[in-house]
């Protein structure tokens, strides 16, 4: 995979998801599209699967230094790993399933963005509740949080019809090493 | 392993958040503006004024302002020479400079909005942001990188301090009297984007300032001072409480703060442009 391509897309995502998520959120319930677990799945759905590990690596890092936890008594924190795993644990899933679908159309990308998108907030969602536990972190209300994730899970999934569509167009500049054609498979 | 540390031990990855942010900022800005041009927040329906009425709107605003602040100096100089009788001093207010800063990003689930200005601008946390054009508090600068800072918003259930005082029916702050006879509640932030007070007194005749529409501004002791007599909203709502000697009241923000396109940062005259340096 061309890594500055990379790059260069999970950038755009990352500002996609800073900058332009308030104008996809739907009313005023922070439900909103994640874009860069798309990223994540689509790099998952073509590249090795130790390079789909790693990307899911550093799109779960940013992910979790973008994302800010409030502190009991004001103030933010990164907390480093929550989206990162579960980031991991979503590509794994698409990984693992990768061959029982035909990867290549943007339906595969949908089913399996928000499979990614839904893991990975329930991961998050965790997480942070165990750790709010002993730690002076105030992530909001588990059952809330997990609400407003897996229905974001679901947003995802419809955006990415749309950015799917875009990423599937952009493939061969990512110049992924696509598994040597057998004899059988013609 | 980091998921689960204790904060302590994971402090140093808020580091992190700075650089991504100056790599990021350049790419979200030209999105969060297309964003507040595609889903502009919501402002108090004011019949469609044309361009000539808001900004005379928006002197009025500014011309309150200063007289309400005229008016709580005036109190403050009195309570100070009441003071020094008394051989004690009372902090004066300090003057304050515009940082214009534009909204980059935000994290709603987190109850903040991260705008493109910093410590290289003198930015530090517990400043003060308002929206522009208005006097409209915005919330407080909770962390502050250098191109980048978070702004916590005053609507966020996890702002500190958490209450506010405020005085009710501020648009009748013609003198110091007045001003210090008007009803005061105290307010937090209910989680919808409203602050609400619960248990305002409300003596005969107060219906008059306590009253759906009446402004509301900040005034606590608390809260740093350029935040002080800020706008914090309009009464939505006055509701009866449990006990008839109270009435329940919602106020909402005048301008939706958590879709700003932009804040005004106060920062304080004496503090210099780049990490809190000399001016």
């Amino acid at each position: 995979m061309n890594g500055i391509i990379f790059a260069i897309v999970c950038w755009v995502m990352f500002a996609l998801e800073w900058g332009f998520r308030d104008a996809l959120e739907l009313g005023d319930v922070d439900i909103a599209p994640t874009f860069p677990v798309m990223l994540a799945v689509f790099v998952a759905l073509r590249a090795p699967t130790g390079v789909a590990m790693v990307s899911a690596v550093v799109i779960g890092v940013l992910y979790d230094i973008v994302y800010t936890v409030g502190m009991t008594g004001g103030g933010e924190v990164v907390v480093l790993g929550p989206h990162a795993l579960g980031c991991m644990l979503g590509v794994y899933a698409v990984v693992l399933s990768r061959s029982l679908m035909y990867r290549r159309g943007v339906l595969a990308l949908v089913a399996m963005t928000v499979i990614a998108a839904v893991l990975m907030q329930v991961v998050v969602t965790t997480l942070l509740a165990v750790r709010s536990i002993y730690d002076v972190i105030e992530p909001g209300r588990a059952v809330a949080q997990l609400g407003r994730g897996l229905a974001s899970a679901l947003f995802t999934g419809v955006a990415a019809v749309v950015m799917g569509s875009i990423l599937i167009a952009l493939r061969r500049l990512f110049q992924f090493q696509e598994p040597a054609r057998t004899a059988y498979r013609g | 392993m980091f998921a689960l540390a204790p904060g302590r031990a994971t402090a140093w990855a808020s580091w992190l958040r700075g650089p991504l942010e100056t790599v990021l900022a350049p790419g979200a800005w030209p999105l969060a503006k297309l964003s507040g041009a595609l889903r502009p927040g919501r402002a108090i329906d004011m019949g469609h004024p044309d361009a000539s009425e808001l900004e005379l709107v928006r002197q009025r605003d500014e011309l309150e302002l200063g007289l309400a602040r005229a008016n709580a100096r005036i109190a403050e100089l009195e309570q100070l020479v009441r003071d020094l009788q008394l051989t004690s001093t009372v902090p004066g207010r300090e003057a304050t400079r515009p940082v214009v800063a534009n909204r980059v990003g935000q994290a709603l689930g987190s109850g903040t909005i991260d705008v493109r200005a910093g410590t290289r601008d003198g930015v530090i946390a517990g400043d003060v942001a308002t929206a522009r054009g208005t006097q409209q508090l915005v919330g407080l600068v909770t962390k502050a990188g250098t191109m980048v800072s978070t702004v916590r918003l005053l609507t966020d259930r996890r702002i500190e301090p958490g209450l506010m005082q405020a005085v009710i029916g501020a648009e009748g702050m013609r003198d110091a009297s007045t001003q210090q006879s008007l009803p005061r509640c105290q307010l937090r932030p209910d989680g919808s984007g409203r602050l609400i007070d619960e248990q305002v007194a409300a003596p005969a005749g107060s219906e008059v300032a306590i009253r759906v529409g009446a402004l509301v501004r900040l005034d606590d002791a608390t809260w740093p001072g350029p935040a002080q007599l800020l706008t914090l909203g309009r009464i939505e709502r006055v509701d009866a409480a449990a006990s008839p000697q109270f009435r329940k009241i919602t106020v909402r923000p005048i301008v939706d703060v958590s879709r700003v396109s932009g804040v005004i940062l106060h920062v304080p005259e004496s503090r210099g442009d780049r990490d809190g340096g000399t001016p």
